[in-house]
C-alpha cells in the first residue's frame, strides 16, 4: 500500500485515497479535478499513470471530456452572441448624471478636507505662536456636502425617476400642478419618455411609493405601477390606497387570469387558422376599391394572391421633379401639421355619408404623413383613417378628402370640433380595422385590453378610455418612437416586436425611400407602444402567427418582403394607361396574416400610398 | 481563470472601477467595453433571450457603478464581477420561476418561447440550423434543470473557465463544496443528455461506471 505521506502535500482540492486494495481507482471527483487541471503535479502524475493501465477510469475520463466538449460547444455557440452596440450608451445615459454628481461631491469633499486641513494648520500654527497647546484638533467632517443641495437633489431624483411607471393624461397635465418635491423627477420623466422602468432595489421602490402617495393630493397621476426588474408587480410595493382610482394595482390580473389569457389566445388562433383569409398568410390579399383621389394621377391595381385580392396603388403629386429623397424634408405627422397651421381640418368638407373628412393642406416645405389607422376624434365623428396618405408640400393650398371608418358608439358622443390625434392603432386593432370588423368587435377588443391593464374607468367610460389608450401621451409616445427609429440608423427597414420577455408580438417591415421609411416605422412603432400599455405581466403572445411561423416566412418567403420588381405578379386587369409599377412594397401583418402592399410609381420617390383594405369593401 | 497581465499602459480593471467610484464615467466606459461581451453572454446563456440579457447587463453595470465607491481593489475584479452578476441573474431567474408557478400554471410552450429571428438563405441551411438550435436547446434545458447552485458552479467552470478556487470565491463556499457541486452537476448533465441526439453525438450514452 502506498503511503500518502511519501507524496507531495495533496492539493486542497484533492480528496480521498486511492491505490489501495479496497479502493484501487481514483474517485470520479479526482478524475474530474485532474481534467480540470486542479491536481498538483505529483497527483496528476499518479492519475496519468493509473489511466494508462485502467481502461475503466480512462473511459470515465473520456466521458467527462466528452461532456465538457459538449458544454463548451454550446458555450462557443453563445460566443457568437454579441451585446448590442447600444448597451454601452444605455448604461452611460443612466450613470453619467450620477457620475457628474459624484465628481462634484468628491471635489467638494476634497475642497472641504483641504480647507479644514488648512484651517487646522493655521490654528495649530497660531496656537504654536501663541503658546496655546491645548486647542483641540479639528475633525474632518463627511465632506461638507449639503444633502439638500442641488447636486444631491438631482442624484436622489434620478435614483427615483428610473424606478417609476407613470401614465398621465398628458405630460402637460402631469406637470401642471406638481408638488415642489416632485418637480425634478417629473422634469426628468419628461426627459426620459418611457412608460415604465425597472425598480432597481427596494429602497427606490419605497421612495417612489412615498413620492406617489405624497402627490395624491395634487392628483397628477392617472396610473402608476412599480415593477421589479423582471417586470412583475411585486405585491405590497405600493401602499394600498396610495394611488388614485384607475391606477394599476399590484397584481392587476385576477386569479386565473393567465389561464383566461391562454384560453383566449388558443381560441383566437384556432379561429384564425380556420378562416380561409388568414389560414395562410401567403394567400391573404384583399381587393381594393377605387379611391376618391384626384383624377389624372398614375394608379395601378395589383392582385395580391391567386385568391383574387389586391390593392389599388395611386401616386400622389410629387414635391418637385427630380428631387432626390434625401433632399426632401422630414414629414410632419398630422397632429403637428394641424398645430402649425400647415393643415386645416375642414368640418364642412365631411361627406354626406359621414365617412370622409376634408383637409386643406397649406403652404409648407414638409410633407405630412397620415397613416392608415390614424384616429380622428370629435366633431364630425370619432373615426379612423381608412387609407394612409402622403400630403405633399405645395406652394398652393389644396384640399384632400380622406376616407374614414367609424367607431359608431363613439360617434354618438362626439361634440367637439374635429381634431387629429396623431396615433396609429396597434397591430391587433389594426388587423381588425383592416378586416372591417364592426365597432362592437373593436370595442370588445379594447375593453379586454383595458380590463387587463386595469385601465377601465367608471361604468360607461370604457370607450373614451379606448381612445385614450392611443391618444394619451400621444406626442411623447410618437417622439419616443421617432427617437427609437432614429437611433436604429437610416438603414433600418423594419422591426420585429416582442414583449419584454422576448415573446413574439408582430413584425413590421417596409422598403421605402429613407424619408418615408423612418416616418412609417415610427408611426407603426407608436402603435405598438400605445398597445404595450395594455399588457400585463402574465399576458401571452398576441393572437396570430407563432415565432417559428415568422421564421418560416423570413426564411422561405423572403422575396415577398423586399422591393423587387420581379416579385410583382403580372396583372391581367391592369389598364393600359397605367404605368407598370417598378417596385413593390410589401409587409406581412402576422397577427392576422394580412398582406400590406404598396407600389412605388417610380423607384425611390416618396410618392406612394399605402392601403390596407378588407375584401368586404369590394 | 487568471486574468492576463495588463500591458504597461493599460489600466487595470481595479483601477478603472476605483476611478468610476469617484465619478469618472470615462474610466467606467472603458471597463464596460472590456467586459460587456462576457457579461452579456453570461446573461444570454441563462435566459436565452436578448431583451432580458440586455436589460440585465445594463442593470448589472449600473449596479456596479453605484457600488463602485465601496469596492476594495484586491486584484480580483473578475471574481467580484461574476459574483455580482451571478447573484443578479439567478435572483431574477428565481423570481420568474416563482411567478410562473404561482400565476401561470402550465404555460403553452409557445407563450414562453424566445424569439430569435434570423433569415437564412435556403432550406438546407434552414434545416441544418434548426437541428443545431434543437441540439443546443437540449443542452440549455439540461443545464437549466440543474439545481441553482450546481448550475452556477457548472457554468462558471465549463463556460467561464474559472478555477475551483475562483468559483469558491464567487459562490462563497469551500473548494471542496465546489468539487461536490461540479461532480453532482456533471452526473446530472451526463444522465440528461445521454438520451438526446447531441448527447449521443458526444458519446454520453455510453454507460458510466
Amino acid at each position: 500500500m502506498k503511503r500518502r505521506a511519501a507524496l507531495e502535500p495533496p492539493s486542497p482540492y484533492e480528496s480521498g485515497i486511492w491505490g489501495t486494495t479496497e479502493r484501487p481507482c481514483p474517485s470520479e471527483r479526482t478524475l474530474a479535478a485532474h481534467l480540470d487541471g486542479e491536481l498538483d503535479a505529483a497527483r496528476a502524475r499518479l492519475v496519468e499513470t493509473h489511466l494508462d493501465r485502467c481502461a475503466a477510469c480512462a473511459s470515465d475520463v473520456r466521458r467527462l471530456e466528452n461532456l465538457s466538449g459538449c458544454l463548451r460547444a454550446w458555450g462557443r455557440d453563445t460566443g457568437a452572441v454579441a451585446p448590442p452596440s447600444r448597451l454601452l450608451s444605455r448604461v452611460l445615459r443612466t450613470v453619467s448624471p450620477e457620475g457628474a454628481a459624484l465628481r462634484l461631491e468628491t471635489l467638494r469633499s476634497r475642497r472641504a478636507v483641504a480647507l479644514r486641513v488648512a484651517a487646522a494648520v493655521l490654528v495649530w500654527a497660531g496656537a504654536a505662536v501663541l503658546g496655546l497647546r491645548d486647542v483641540p484638533q479639528p475633525t474632518v467632517g463627511p465632506g461638507g456636502v449639503d444633502p439638500e443641495g442641488v447636486a444631491a437633489g438631482v442624484v436622489a431624483a434620478e435614483g427615483v425617476a428610473p424606478a417609476v411607471a407613470l401614465a398621465t393624461p398628458t405630460v402637460d397635465a402631469a406637470l401642471a400642478p406638481p408638488p415642489a418635491r416632485l418637480a425634478v423627477s417629473l422634469a426628468l420623466l419628461e426627459r426620459i419618455p418611457v412608460l415604465h422602468l425597472d425598480v432597481l432595489d427596494d429602497e427606490a421602490a419605497s421612495a417612489l411609493a412615498a413620492t406617489l402617495a405624497g402627490s395624491r393630493a395634487a392628483g397628477p397621476f392617472a396610473a402608476a405601477a412599480v415593477l421589479d426588474p423582471a417586470g412583475s408587480l411585486p405585491a405590497g410595493s405600493l401602499p394600498a390606497g396610495s394611488l388614485p382610482a384607475g391606477s394599476l394595482p399590484a397584481g392587476s390580473l385576477p386569479a386565473g387570469g393567465a389561464q383566461d389569457v391562454r384560453a383566449r389566445w388558443l381560441a383566437e388562433r384556432a379561429r384564425l387558422a380556420a378562416d380561409p383569409r388568414t389560414a395562410d398568410p401567403s394567400a391573404a390579399g384583399f381587393t381594393v376599391p377605387d379611391l376618391a383621389l384626384p383624377a389624372g394621377e398614375p394608379a395601378a391595381a395589383e392582385p395580391a394572391s391567386p385568391a383574387g385580392g389586391g390593392v389599388t396603388l395611386r401616386a400622389l403629386p410629387r414635391a418637385s421633379d427630380g428631387a432626390a429623397p434625401s433632399e426632401l424634408a422630414a414629414p410632419y405627422d398630422l397632429a403637428t401639421a394641424v398645430r402649425l397651421d400647415r393643415v386645416r381640418v375642414l368640418a364642412d368638407a365631411a361627406g354626406d355619408d359621414g365617412e370622409t373628412f376634408g383637409l386643406e393642406v397649406g403652404v409648407g416645405a414638409r410633407p405630412v404623413f397620415v397613416p392608415a389607422g390614424e384616429l380622428v376624434a370629435g366633431g364630425v365623428a370619432d373615426r379612423v383613417v381608412r387609407h394612409g396618405a402622403w400630403l405633399v408640400p405645395s406652394d398652393d393650398p389644396y384640399v384632400v378628402r380622406l376616407a374614414t371608418r367609424p367607431l359608431s358608439r363613439v360617434r354618438a358622443r362626439a361634440a367637439a370640433p374635429p381634431s387629429p390625434l396623431g396615433a396609429v392603432a396597434g397591430p391587433a386593432m389594426r388587423a381588425r380595422l383592416a378586416r372591417g370588423d364592426d365597432a362592437a368587435t373593436l370595442i370588445a377588443l379594447g375593453e379586454a385590453q383595458l380590463r387587463e391593464a386595469g385601465l377601465v374607468g367608471p361604468e360607461g367610460s370604457v370607450v373614451p378610455s379606448l381612445l385614450a389608450l392611443y391618444t394619451r401621451d400621444a406626442a411623447a409616445v410618437a417622439a419616443r418612437a421617432a427617437d427609437f427609429v432614429a437611433a436604429l440608423g437610416p438603414d433600418v427597414a423594419g422591426f420585429v416586436a416582442t414583449d419584454p420577455d422576448g415573446r413574439f408580438q408582430g413584425l413590421e417591415r417596409v422598403d421605402l425611400p429613407e424619408v418615408a421609411r423612418a416616418a412609417t416605422l415610427a408611426r407603426l412603432l407608436a402603435g405598438y407602444l400605445a398597445e404595450a400599455r395594455t399588457r400585463s405581466v402574465a399576458d401571452g403572445a398576441r393572437p396570430g402567427l407563432r415565432g417559428e411561423d415568422v421564421l418560416g416566412v423570413l426564411a422561405r418567403r423572403a422575396p415577398r418582403l423586399v422591393v423587387d420588381a420581379a416579385t410583382v405578379p403580372a396583372t391581367p386587369g391592369r389598364p393600359a394607361s397605367v404605368p407598370a409599377p417598378s417596385g413593390a412594397v410589401r409587409a406581412v401583418e402576422p397577427v392576422a396574416g394580412l398582406l400590406l402592399e404598396a407600389t412605388l410609381a417610380a423607384p425611390l420617390r416618396p410618392t406612394w400610398i399605402t392601403v390596407l383594405v378588407p375584401d368586404d369593401d369590394r | 481563470m487568471t486574468p492576463p497581465a495588463d500591458p504597461p499602459d493599460r489600466r487595470s480593471d481595479d483601477d478603472l472601477l476605483v476611478r468610476a467610484g469617484r465619478g469618472d464615467v470615462e474610466a467606467f466606459s472603458e471597463l464596460i467595453e472590456r467586459h460587456q461581451g462576457a457579461v452579456y453572454r453570461c446573461c444570454w446563456r441563462i435566459f436565452r433571450n436578448h431583451h432580458t440579457a440586455e436589460d440585465l447587463a445594463q442593470e448589472f453595470f449600473v449596479k456596479l457603478f453605484r457600488h463602485a465607491a465601496r469596492y476594495e481593489p484586491a486584484g480580483h475584479f473578475t471574481t467580484y464581477m461574476y459574483r455580482v452578476l451571478t447573484n443578479l441573474c439567478f435572483d431574477v431567474l428565481r423570481r420568474r420561476k416563482r411567478r410562473k408557478v404561482t400565476e401561470a400554471g402550465e404555460l403553452d410552450p409557445v407563450l414562453s418561447e424566445g424569439t430569435d429571428l434570423e433569415p437564412v438563405d435556403d432550406e438546407v441551411d434552414f434545416d441544418a440550423r434548426m437541428r443545431k438550435v434543437e441540439a443546443y436547446d437540449a443542452v440549455h434545458d439540461a443545464v437549466a434543470a440543474l439545481p441553482v447552485e450546481v448550475r452556477k458552479a457548472v457554468e462558471l467552470r465549463e463556460l467561464e473557465g474559472l478555477s475551483y478556487r475562483e468559483i469558491a470565491q464567487v459562490l462563497d463556499m469551500s473548494g471542496n463544496e465546489v468539487k461536490v457541486l461540479l461532480h453532482r452537476g456533471r452526473k446530472l448533465l451526463a444522465r440528461a443528455l445521454a438520451r438526446t441526439p447531441i448527447g449521443r453525438e458526444f458519446g454520453l450514452d455510453r454507460g458510466a461506471r
